[in-house]
């Protein structure tokens, strides 16, 4: 296990993100090698894969419309502390600068992700994560679990759910890059998938790093700060939703109007969020008191 | 057909519900049984598995409250129509007489699908569906596409959602009882066989059938009637999550306070559905006017 995730280097799983105009040829031949490359590792870093000015947007827009949670020690709506007080897990709406397809589907990773999922797939989860300056390091963990706990017939199963980590400002080493175990997202033995050291890298505004949900990784330690926002998103086949931690907000905070912006190509990985238990309190209302009223008249059994 | 109803009556497929004052070793091996039936088969009838006391309150408040919904040809709240406007399948909300735990989760179904996946389970789905007199037999389908695109291995998966469905009246013959391809929620699309005879759930009120996700099934044709309605709960694996269909309508029609009235055990099979994409209206509401203004206000600042 320990030899698995040790011959494992940091620049196996680098690639640079695919040119503006490919050839069918090239860009197959990219899908093919970045595939391979999750499907062995569990964790592709793309260079480049989102432009600069597109990022910078979002990180002038996160600044303003999210001070209070680029400010440690407060909890405002929505906001959930993770183990660490200097670490805040925020959804972010669909809206503005996040909106861009560029950004929540950049054109290397969309086609990665349909190739490994297929076709149907959903924004399960969305959102930034926050890192102070001081923050600790996350404990290892999993995004997603085996599907049936980790039967022998589950283990060579392609992934159900990716997560895309997009940092929105430079992270050197100091700032807590995430760290992740290559290979794991195929190991049973939690113990033995974290017993040799993580891989990490320094990153820059624009790469991204996409996981299979199954590998072991964590937050580093924002040993230097400033402090960090990186956005998340998660890719999962149609039928497999997180439920534990969003007792309180919600997966993905969109509402029919933001929708309705999204180009329509891509509304249906957002849609589910809004069809979702649609239940109408102005029709659970009326069943109420019309029930209430058929038991005066004596309608209804009370 | 004939030979179809032997071979349900046999004791292949079919059941009686555990027996409260079974010991712990003969709920053991009942649940062993059950559980054995259910795989090789993908699915298990279970004789009055829910009290005939609680099924009769339960369709007395259904006519009441859905009285609309027992008349054919009109569409109302939350109704939606299948492939034939004689069939229709409706949300039913999770009170009175259906938030019954002896309705929604009889004690042998509960634990025949906590045995085949798990304690952490969900209800995913409840309603109820009804066929007209009249009513044609539906598609043959299965209940969801498969998981992974079809990978030989996904055969061998344990059920992901297990159906119960418990007519609110005694289904005969002439009114469409459900009709299954047993053995099918283990075969990959090409190598099932639909054209021979299905097996025929006929079952009185109080009796179950519960079946795989992946079994093939259809409703049967409702040539004689009278309407009839049968309540569906879908227990599932708290990740499985079924979207098509339910655009405009909900999975679990379920409010805050029914989820209070519950006993507190059975609460988390429904919690999902109200943490589900939590967004709250006045929040977002504040979020965007607050957005607007701090962004001319800074506009203001820098010009």
């Amino acid at each position: 296990m320990a030899a698995t995730t040790l011959a494992v280097k940091v620049e196996d799983v680098f690639r640079d993100a695919l040119p503006p105009d490919p050839t069918p040829g090239a860009q197959q031949a990219w899908l093919k090698d970045a595939a391979a490359c999750i499907r062995r590792h569990g964790v592709i870093v793309v260079r480049n894969a989102i432009p600069t000015a597109t990022i910078a947007k979002v990180l002038e827009d996160f600044k303003v419309r999210y001070d209070v949670h680029m400010a440690p020690g407060q909890k405002k709506l929505f906001r959930t502390f993770q183990s660490d007080p200097l670490r805040a897990q925020v959804p972010m709406a669909i809206d503005g600068p996040v909106a861009d397809p560029e950004f929540f589907a950049p054109p290397s990773i969309m086609p990665l992700v349909h190739e490994l999922m297929g076709g149907e797939l959903i924004v399960g989860e969305a959102g930034v994560v926050i890192s102070h300056g001081g923050a600790g390091a996350q404990e290892p963990h999993r995004d997603s679990n085996f599907l049936f706990g980790g039967q022998d017939m589950e283990m060579d199963l392609p992934p159900f759910a990716m997560t895309l980590l997009l940092p929105l400002l430079d992270v050197s080493l100091d700032m807590g890059p995430t760290e992740f175990w290559p290979g794991t997202h195929l190991l049973r033995d939690e113990a033995a998938a974290i017993a040799g050291p993580p891989q990490r890298m320094a990153l820059r505004a624009g790469s991204v790093v996409l996981l299979d949900a199954r590998v072991f990784h964590r937050g580093g330690a924002n040993i230097s700060g400033p402090v960090r926002p990186t956005a998340y998103f998660s890719y999962h086949r149609r039928w497999y939703l997180e439920g534990p931690g969003f007792e309180r907000k919600p997966q993905v905070r969109v509402t029919p109007a933001m929708l309705r912006r999204v180009p329509e190509a891509y509304r249906p990985m957002f849609s589910w969020a809004l069809h979702l238990n649609r239940a109408d309190s102005f029709a659970e209302f009326a069943h109420r008191w019309a029930g209430r009223i058929r038991q005066r008249l004596g309608l209804e059994p009370a | 057909m004939a030979a179809a109803m032997v071979a349900l009556e046999s004791a292949d497929i079919v059941r009686d519900a555990m027996s409260p004052d079974l010991s712990p070793l003969a709920q053991q091996r009942w649940l062993d049984d059950a559980a054995d039936c259910f795989r090789r088969n993908g699915v298990v009838v279970i004789r009055n598995a829910i009290p005939p006391a609680a099924i009769a309150a339960l369709l007395a408040n259904f006519r009441v409250r859905h009285d609309v919904h027992m008349a054919p040809g009109q569409k109302k709240l939350f109704r939606t129509f299948q492939t034939d406007p004689l069939r229709a399948q409706i949300p039913t909300t999770l009170d009175g007489p259906v938030a019954d735990p002896a309705v929604f989760a009889p004690p042998s179904v509960l634990a025949l699908a906590r045995r085949l996946m798990g304690d952490d389970i969900i209800v995913g789905e409840l309603g109820v569906v009804i066929s007209h007199p009249g009513a044609g037999p539906q598609e043959t389908h299965r209940d969801s596409t498969s998981l992974f695109g079809g990978l030989g291995v996904e055969t061998e998966f344990p059920p992901v959602s297990m159906t119960m469905l418990a007519p609110l009246v005694d289904v005969g013959p002439g009114m469409g009882p459900t009709e299954y391809w047993p053995g099918t929620h283990r075969l990959q699309d090409d190598a099932v066989d639909t054209t021979a005879p299905p097996l025929r759930a006929t079952l009185n009120a109080g009796s179950v059938v519960m079946h795989d996700w992946r079994i093939y099934h259809r409703g049967g044709a409702n040539t004689t009637g009278p309407v009839r309605p049968a309540l569906y709960v879908c227990f599932q694996r708290k990740w499985f999550l079924s979207i098509s269909g339910y655009e405009y309508k909900p999975q679990v029609r379920v409010t805050p306070q029914m989820l209070l009235r519950l006993p507190e055990t059975y609460r988390p099979l429904f919690s999902w559905a109200l943490h589900l994409n939590r967004t709250d209206g006045v929040s977002e509401f504040v979020y965007r006017w607050t957005g607007r203004i701090r962004k001319r206000l800074l506009a203001l600042k820098g010009s």
